[in-house]
């Protein structure tokens, strides 16, 4: 993805953009932020973000219609909120300070601004703020126009009623120079033109003719508005602006306002020969993009203050602004630990990786690269978002882009790359037609990770398919090249779907049944010529053999790589269905399933937060889990989640499976996978190879099963620990500790270094004790380290 | 006690060790025998210091 690629999908995120109420408000008040700061009692806070959208917020929040109602979601759950009595709470105590502080330094335009209205006034303030000289003419006799006919001293309290007067007046302070009692018609305006750099109308809706007149407008027939550019609020006139109940159908305060501070903007950029339009394309734009969502949300009805003279008390208005649903996207933040883990939310992330990575790379966003590689790249995301955004998507392409600019530590995927290396080493790749056949209708390919958790029912598999299939069943042990894919390794991935390919050809092209979702979908995607079918298709086709098992009350969790292949995920219901008499529904299941924790090589990158995803995936049901996917079952069991494979429903020895049983760690999973093949080899096809030659060579450790478990997390494996015992006896490199008298040796194969704590146990072989690993590298002193491996 | 090196049988020193990771170099004082030059890394140190260092420097 390019830079502007990843800046679409920014905007495409909806997190950022306005909730209802600020869409349908003309001033586009912040009201989610100032009914969380009242909620918690922060009224400074609340006037702050109030006095940014208005500059007379006092006026406002005594007269405001409140467009905001209408949108309000809340109002599906009771009623909409009540945010002009919570608005005017705000100003009973003592206001902050205004934010006229810092002044640009002054302009040497003047601008006439005609009419004293809240729209007039707010023009007016916000150019006078902007450094430009602005004459205010008004009519009447006094500023404010309307409001005062919705306010009056024996509506409101002595408090407000002085604060609205003081606020009226804050035009003079601010700097405008006001002439009351002036009336400027149509043609004056024109004249005015010749002595202002520009022109702001606000006459309210007192002077129809001359606004027409002064907006260019002759029949009396159309209306103002028809010519004025409602986003820019310009009219014909080159550098004639006009707003407010002037052009609007009805006064409304909060409109006046925000009319006046448009076209102080518009008369700002007019003056700096700026273009009017550029970038307000949204201020017309009333509705929110953000989704609608009640679930869980109880009706909750508002309170009339106890007293309307005197409006809400500032505890009155926290309650009520308490209501506020807050409302926000988030749809995937809630759904993916992953997401909540970083604390922010996708448009956020992508501008990170577009920043971190193709503006600056080097520069700052640390997190970005750790975060880019903990991805499950399950794709929840994309199906919960109300625009499709796929994060995965964008940090898989972000892996790849670090891989070819070589900003990806190699150590970070290491451990599952060599894994891939091995199974698509001699040890355990294989490709066979079946046993006395020299053609293949079918082959199966169980993946990488299956055989290594249920060889025998891998094996009771493909027996099963070789007996019920016609026209030969092949057997192909491969790793299709996931884990690689996941890493952002291009070439490695082909490299492995290259020698998918060639075995398939060998096999004379026959159809591929998967036991592997994760396969299938590479497949699929990468290599479309091929035809795959999943094994649970074929298996629900042919038949399962007859077992007698009490039935199962068991919770289906479907892996994340079969989200969108729905047939797959049928025949795996109908085989539980035959199997286990049923299944529950997880909440999140079939093309909103979650994953495990294992899918794009989460749980080598980030294993803390792996954990948390299985913790989380684990807790949704009571039942035992029944999945379809290796290495979710390994996972879930670990995390205490007694869980089947479907695999173990239909082939499993009745009293061989158990939901409990942990599945192998990494270096049993490299062992048990290269014994299958042997096993196969010799009692289907009748060939024994160099079983005693790899046992003999096989170095004999003692390891505590506590150890065990801490090596496979810290991904160390028996073969780590063999080299670098090989080399310290070879070498006589080794330390000693005197205390114990265990020996400690240090090497590194390829490039990670290992150190081993172990003793002697003579012909027993050693006794590790404890391991550990480090990706820096020590350039040590003798050039003698130098053997057999770099230490 | 502290380790020794169980070829010169001798007791380790801190000495300037130098690090290589991710194009960088840089260097810590580490217990090495003093005539081979062997190096010890204990599983504190590992597990501890090299584990941010490396975190820090994979992430810039």
């Amino acid at each position: 993805m390019d830079q502007a690629e990843l800046r679409a999908l920014e905007e495409r995120c909806v997190q950022d953009s306005p909730p209802p109420c600020t869409a349908a408000c003309p001033a586009r008040v912040d009201a989610r932020g100032v009914l969380a700061a009242v909620a918690a009692h922060r009224f400074r806070d609340a006037q702050t973000l109030l006095r940014k959208a208005l500059p007379f917020p006092r006026a406002v929040a005594l007269t405001c219609d409140e467009p905001c109602r209408a949108a309000c979601v809340r109002r599906q759950r009771g009623d909409a909120l009540r945010l002009r009595d919570v608005e005017r709470a705000c100003w009973v105590e003592d206001a902050a300070p205004s934010r006229a502080g810092r002044r640009p330094p002054p302009k040497p335009q003047k601008v006439a601004v005609v009419g004293g209205g809240l729209c007039g006034l707010s023009a007016a303030t916000e150019l006078a703020r902007k450094g430009y000289r602005v004459t205010l003419f008004e009519r009447g006799a006094r500023l404010g126009g309307r409001v005062r006919k919705h306010v009056s001293p024996e509506s409101v309290t002595v408090a407000e009623w002085e604060g609205l007067e003081r606020e009226l007046a804050s035009v003079i302070p601010a700097g405008v120079t006001v002439h009351l009692e002036t009336s400027v018609a149509g043609a004056g305006v024109r004249d005015m033109r010749e002595s202002y750099a520009a022109v702001v109308l606000a006459p309210g809706q007192s002077d129809p003719e001359g606004t027409r007149a002064a907006v260019g407008v002759g029949a009396a027939a159309e209306a103002p508005a028809a010519v004025v550019d409602l986003a820019t609020l310009a009219t014909p006139c080159e550098g004639v602006f006009v707003g407010g109940s002037a052009i609007r159908a009805a006064w409304s305060s909060v409109r006046s306002v925000a009319d006046g501070c448009r076209m102080a903007i518009s008369v700002e950029r007019f003056l700096q020969r700026a273009s009017l339009s550029a970038g307000r394309e949204d201020l017309l734009v009333q509705h929110s993009r953000l989704p609608l969502d009640l679930e869980g949300i109880d009706p909750l009805a508002a309170a009339a203050p106890v007293d309307s003279r005197t409006g809400y008390s500032a505890v009155e208005a926290a309650r009520e602004a308490a209501r506020c649903l807050q409302c926000q996207c988030l749809q995937c933040v809630k759904a993916c630990t992953f997401l909540r883990h970083y604390g922010s939310y996708p448009g956020k992330y992508v501008r990170q990786i577009n920043n971190s990575l193709i503006l600056a790379p080097g520069m700052g966003y640390r997190a970005s690269k750790s975060m880019i590689n903990s991805c499950a790249l399950c794709g929840l995301c994309a199906e919960v978002c109300p625009t499709s955004i796929d994060v995965g998507e964008v940090c898989l392409d972000a892996r790849r882009t670090m891989v070819a600019k070589g900003y990806m530590p190699p150590a970070v995927h290491h451990f599952a790359l060599c894994d891939m290396e091995a199974a698509n080493g001699p040890a355990f790749a294989l490709a066979r037609h079946q046993p006395g056949r020299d053609a293949s209708s079918w082959a199966f390919l169980p993946g990488c990770q299956l055989p290594a958790s249920h060889p025998s029912e891998v094996r009771a598999a493909y027996e099963h398919l070789a007996d019920s299939l016609e026209g030969g069943v092949g057997f192909l042990l491969a790793c299709c090249g996931a884990p690689a894919q996941w890493a952002g390794r291009e070439d490695g991935a082909a490299q492995a779907l290259a020698q998918v390919r060639a075995a398939w050809e060998d096999l004379g092209k026959p159809r591929l049944i998967t036991a592997c979702s994760s396969c299938q979908r590479l497949l699929t995607e990468r290599l479309e010529d091929i035809p795959t079918v999943s094994l649970w298709e074929v298996l629900h086709e042919v038949g399962i053999p007859e077992r007698s098992r009490p039935p199962l009350r068991l919770a289906l969790h479907d892996p994340c790589a079969a989200r969108h292949t729905p047939a797959v995920q049928a025949a795996a219901r109908r085989l539980l269905e035959l199997t286990a008499g049923g299944h529950v529904e997880l909440a999140r299941s079939g093309v909103t399933t979650e994953c495990c924790g294992y899918g794009g090589l989460q749980a080598v990158v980030n294993p803390e937060l792996s954990r948390e995803v299985v913790a989380r995936r684990v807790a949704q049901d009571e039942h035992d889990y029944v999945v379809y996917c290796a290495m979710c079952r390994d996972l879930f069991v670990r995390a205490g989640k007694p869980t089947w494979h479907l695999i173990e429903l239909i082939f499993g020895a009745p009293d061989g499976a158990s939901p409990t049983r942990l599945g192998p760690r990494l270096t049993e999973r490299q062992r048990t996978r290269a014994a299958f093949k042997r096993e196969m080899l010799a009692v289907l096809w009748g060939e024994t190879g160099d079983r005693r030659d790899q046992e003999e060579t096989e170095m004999r450790l003692l390891l505590t099963e506590e150890l065990r478990d801490k090596l496979a997390e810290r991904l160390i494996s028996e073969d780590d620990l063999a080299a670098v015992i090989e080399r310290a006896e070879r070498t006589g490199e080794r330390l000693i500790d005197p205390e114990s008298g265990h020996l400690i040796a240090h090497a590194r194969p390829r490039i990670i270094t290992y150190w081993v704590e172990y003793s002697l146990a003579g012909e027993e072989g050693f006794v590790v004790h404890n391991a550990y690993s480090h990706r820096l590298q020590i350039r040590e002193g003798e050039p003698s380290a130098a053997e057999g491996g770099e230490p | 006690m502290s380790t020794w090196c169980a070829r010169c049988q001798v007791e380790l020193q801190e000495r300037e060790v130098e690090f290589h990771y991710l194009e960088n170099t840089f260097t810590a004082s580490l217990p090495t025998c003093p005539c081979c030059g062997q190096v010890y890394v204990s599983e504190e140190l590992a597990e501890g210091r090299v584990r941010e260092v490396e975190e820090m420097l994979e992430d810039k």
